[in-house]
């Protein structure tokens, strides 16, 4: 379906915020949905390209979906050369949901992980529930969103592996500090919920079972289409394969056999 | 005044309202395809294909991206014939769709316990053998590679069910005309040309396999000229229509099949990308027919001029 691009905006030296009209047609999309973007009518790059809805709003009788993407191959480097006016292919909004559930959340973001957590946060702000973000990245131009994640109100710790901006380290450094400090009764009641390099969300998995949280993860993995037609987005959980475009792309950490 | 063009495709004992099918392992159980269209408009689905019990299929990786194409290694993961026929074909059922049920054994008595077990089921308009997947250790391609053992499992499926039989093949052969013959030997009402090309990629990176099975089967518009030449291959071969199947994109690629010889066509790899093309294709046909002041798609069917 043909989307009209409203805004296109540079962040950093690779990342954009894309924001398009959302179709009445379409359902509205959930925390840790994603769409599928085409930006070519040619059959090279053959397949979509899935992006976790960044932000959704509505305005009077219409809608929008921000997209926050990192700049890395031919479907992102089209998508930068979108102008406003212009329109991309999207499908979706497709997969699973974060949890919205739960008395306190942490969102543990790496990179352009932040790209999903940022929608969760707003509406678990809506919701008025405890709430605090860490986002980490290689190094100060990776990290996004900082800024707007504590204007609608989520407090927002930050940690670069170069130490150019926040904590010198990593986000899951930020996490494991965050746990460590607190009593085994508050800990039942957090949620942490995190995107990012598989890295990372190992790592987040760990500590999650090392101090007895619940943990959502949302997965990135190569799919052809996005809907559970090819099969071909597999993950390994504790009871066999899923897909991670149905099943996931949000995963219960414990259910997950890394 | 434009006349509607008749689009019946003619298969032999088989007979849909329009060529365009959904190929197998492309559209899931065919329920899925519904927010794309309603599903009594294809011509007929071609439902993932089934194996006696439920398969888990191969572990990921198990797709890569190509030059306009793919490779994949699903491993043919299934829910098992019970279960489609219990949780998934009613559905199809009430919906309208023409099913056509895809099997695949690794022996030839799983061939044959499956044509029982889908000769006795209401709603399912025809079988069609799987002999050519590339991705399954036993079975698969060894009996799709092989004149006499391609003859055995479409002879054994033959035995135990009067319904259409559809037989599809591989072009990971050397001679596809001889597999095609020994298909209709053993009974085939119809042939799908082509499964995927077997093919291989490399993560430079890491110096592994880009898919955990190694091999993997190619589809998309890169295999489009080498299925449609297998496609004629077959025609010049044997007198039982065609299907012709591999990197249709739109009508233009259906019509290459068609005037090269296939009653009907397949989508498959597009259906990843475009889930709703099909309709475009069922119109583009016939935009094409009627511009070309033919009256019936059988005026079309392999009418190449060489």
């Amino acid at each position: 379906m043909k989307v009209r691009v409203e805004e296109n905006r540079r962040l950093s030296a690779d990342f954009q915020r894309m924001r398009v009209e959302w179709p009445g047609a379409l359902p509205e999309p959930l925390p840790g949905q994603f769409v599928m973007v085409r930006t070519r009518s040619s059959t090279d790059p053959l397949w979509r390209r899935p992006f976790g809805v960044h932000d959704f709003s509505r305005r009077g009788g219409s809608a929008s979906a921000a997209l926050l993407y990192q700049v890395v191959g031919p479907t992102t480097r089209d998508l930068a050369a979108t102008a406003a006016g212009e329109s991309i292919d999207l499908l979706g909004p497709f997969g699973s949901g974060f949890d919205l559930r739960g008395k306190e959340h942490w969102l543990v973001a790496g990179g352009r992980g932040v790209a999903p957590l940022f929608f969760l946060a707003r509406r678990l702000i809506e919701g008025v529930r405890s709430l605090r973000a860490m986002i980490g990245g290689c190094t100060e131009s990776h990290v996004m969103q900082v800024e707007e994640l504590r204007e609608i109100g989520c407090p927002t710790e930050v940690a670069t592996e170069d130490g150019s901006l926040g904590r010198r380290g990593m986000v899951t450094d930020l996490l494991a500090g965050g746990l460590e400090g607190i009593s085994d009764e508050r800990r039942k009641d957090i949620v942490v919920s995190a995107c990012g390099p598989e890295g990372m969300l190992r790592r987040v998995s760990g500590l999650a079972s090392a101090y007895a949280v619940a943990a959502r993860l949302s997965l990135d993995t190569l799919m052809a289409c996005g809907q559970g037609y090819c099969q071909g987005c597999t993950v390994k959980t504790r009871s066999g394969y899923s897909l991670c475009c149905r099943e996931g792309p949000v995963f219960d950490a414990e259910v997950l056999s890394w | 005044m434009v006349v509607p063009a008749d689009l019946t495709a003619r298969l032999g004992p088989l007979t849909l309202p329009n060529p365009v099918m959904l190929a197998s392992g492309t559209c899931a159980y065919g329920l899925e395809m519904e927010p794309y269209g309603d599903l009594d408009g294809i011509g007929a689905i071609v439902v993932k294909g089934l194996s006696l019990e439920r398969s888990e299929g191969n572990p990921p990786p198990r797709i890569v991206e190509t030059p306009s194409g793919m490779l994949n290694s699903i491993g043919l993961e299934n829910i098992g014939v019970e279960a489609f026929l219990r949780d998934k074909l009613p559905l199809l059922r009430e919906k309208g769709a023409r099913v056509i049920v895809n099997i695949y054994g690794q022996t030839l008595d799983e061939y044959r316990r499956l044509a029982e077990i889908l000769g006795g089921a209401e709603g399912i308009c025809a079988l069609e053998v799987n002999i050519s997947c590339p991705n399954v250790k036993k079975g698969g391609l060894l009996f799709g590679q092989d004149g006499r053992e391609t003859r055995r499992v479409v002879e054994a499926v033959r035995e135990k069910t009067a319904r259409p039989l559809l037989v599809k093949l591989t072009p990971n052969v050397t001679d596809v005309g001889e597999i095609a013959r020994a298909a209709v030997d053993g009974g085939a009402d119809a042939l799908t040309l082509i499964n995927t090309l077997q093919g291989m990629a490399v993560d430079v990176e890491s110096r592994r396999p880009a898919l955990a099975n190694v091999l993997g089967g190619l589809s998309g518009p890169a295999i489009r000229p080498v299925a449609v030449r297998c496609l004629w291959q077959a025609r010049r071969a044997v007198p039982v229509p065609l299907i012709g199947v591999g990197g249709i994109h739109g009508a233009r690629d259906a019509l290459e099949f068609i005037i090269a010889g296939a009653s009907a066509v397949q989508l498959g790899t597009v259906n990843f990308i475009y889930p709703g093309r099909w309709r475009e294709v069922v119109e583009g046909i016939e935009g094409y027919l009627q511009r070309h002041g033919m009256t019936s798609l059988s005026q079309l069917v392999g009418s190449l001029e060489i």
